[in-house]
This record gives structure tokens, sequence and C-alpha cells, in this order.
């Protein structure tokens, strides 16, 4: 098993939206929290796969899409500063801040690496020790013990020259925000 | 950022009190921090998600998962 094509038989999809289509008997609104699912659910036109009773709302999306505008700026500023290498997730890079994006700031000569992992700004703290590695750290409950991990790491191996610009969100109070207006029509996650 | 991906554990080492492995994702090699999920061991699959596994894939119940899909298929041919 490789956890991949298994999930991906064609003909099990089918049969399974032929049972959904027969199952389904009342109008449902559910609606999918992560943007990498409504993604999905536009890429593969899952929508129209589903019973016309089932309707999709796009909900608030990832920590990329919904990382306030301000954080963006600060961390572009952040970037711009001459003794600084701003270390981020990749998909940041594109995210447009007031004025600009830390892909533009690049551009312009700024330092900006994309880290896969935050543990990686580690070696990039000890190989630069005349320079202030800043993490953007964004991310929602997932992401969170990892960016904590390079701050127990750096404080473990006596890395002063690694700073955070955090910017996390929780997911259940967005839900219940959701769930508590008067006029919310989602029924279901 | 979302996306957690699975990987197969090839081998697994300590280093600073941390609990790493070499984690195959269909041929590529990369270092993933295991120190969450203390339970994996080589040979496990796991979901990996900005370099640290998530969780243990349970090899049994993705079985049973995808047997009981098939069985939701197969029910709308009786």
């Amino acid at each position: 098993m490789k956890h991949l094509n298994e999930y991906r038989d064609a003909k099990l999809a089918a049969q399974i939206i032929q049972e959904i289509q027969n199952q389904t008997k009342n109008n449902w609104t559910i609606m999918e929290v992560c943007g990498g699912q409504t993604h999905t659910i536009c890429q593969y036109g899952i929508q129209d796969l589903l019973p016309a009773s089932i309707n999709l709302v796009h909900g608030p999306g990832c920590p990329v899409c919904v990382t306030p505008l301000e954080q963006i700026d600060k961390c572009i500023a952040i970037a711009k500063q001459p003794d600084v290498i701003l270390c981020s997730f990749g998909d940041m890079l594109r995210v447009p801040g007031s004025q600009s994006d830390l892909l533009e700031a690049r551009a312009n000569g700024a330092d900006v690496r994309i880290v896969y992992s935050p543990l990686e700004c580690l070696k990039i703290c000890t190989e630069n020790p005349d320079k202030n590695i800043v993490f953007f750290a964004v991310g929602f409950e997932t992401t969170a013990p990892a960016n904590a991990m390079l701050a127990w790491q750096a404080a473990k191996q006596n890395i002063s020259n690694l700073f955070m610009l955090v910017s996390h969100v929780t997911v259940p109070p967005v839900l219940e925000t959701v769930l508590n207006n008067e006029n919310n029509l989602v029924q279901a996650f | 950022m979302c996306l957690a991906i699975p990987g197969l554990v090839e081998d697994t080492f300590f280093e600073n009190d941390m609990y790493l492995a070499t984690v195959n994702f269909s041929g590529v090699k990369r270092r993933i921090c295991l120190t969450y999920t203390p339970e994996a061991k080589k040979g496990d699959y796991v979901l990996v998600h900005v370099g640290f596994a998530l969780t243990v894939v349970n090899e049994k119940e993705a079985e049973e998962t995808l047997k009981a899909l098939a069985a939701m298929g197969e029910n709308k041919l009786d």
C-alpha cells in the first residue's frame, strides 16, 4: 500500500458518488474549512459531481490566506533590513501585502529564504552568525508545534540570532463564530 | 503549507534530544522530525507536515477505510 493510488480509484469514486446521490434526501449546507480542500473541490469539480441538494460553502481558508495584511507588511519591512535573513514557508512569498509581496522584496535584493521545515532555520543561524534570522511563523494548530520546536531548539543550542514573527491562528473560535451567527446556514464542516 | 503527505520511515536517530528520521516520499528522501510521534518506527508510514510527522499511518485502519468505501460502492450494485 502506498496510500496514494488506493485513494485515486476512479471506478470506486464513481460508485461512491452514485451512493451519495442515492442517499441524499434533504438539503445540506456543508463548509470546508481549509483552502487546500477548496482547491481540491474546484480542481476536480467535486461540487458538480454531488447532488444539487448538497451546497458546499468555502470556509475561512488556510493560514496563508488569513494572515493579516499588517503582518505581511511587517514581514516585508523586516526582510528589507540589511542585517536580516527572512525565512518563510514558500507559499507565503506570493501573498500580497498592501504594497508588494515577499517575492518582490527578494527580487529587489532582500535575503528571503524558503524553508520546508522551521528547523532549517537553525542551520541558517549557525552559518550566518553576523545576521539576524527572522522566521515568519504562520500556521494553524498543526503547524504551531513545529514552530515551537524551532524556538525550543534555538534556546537549547544557545542560538542568539533567531527571531520569530509569529502569526498563529486557531480554528475552533472561527467555527464557533460561524455557528453562532443568527443567519448561519452551515450544518456541518 | 496545509498539506500533509505520507512517507516511509527508512531509519531513525536522535540529535539534540529530537527523534529524527530519514523519510522516503516516493523516492525523495528528507530528514523529518518524529518527536511528536514517538511510537513511529522504521518501516512505518507517517503523515508529514512542514518537516514533522503528525501521525503514524495505521495501515490496517487505512485498509479498513478503503474496504468500507468499496463496500459502500458495492451496495449500489445490489
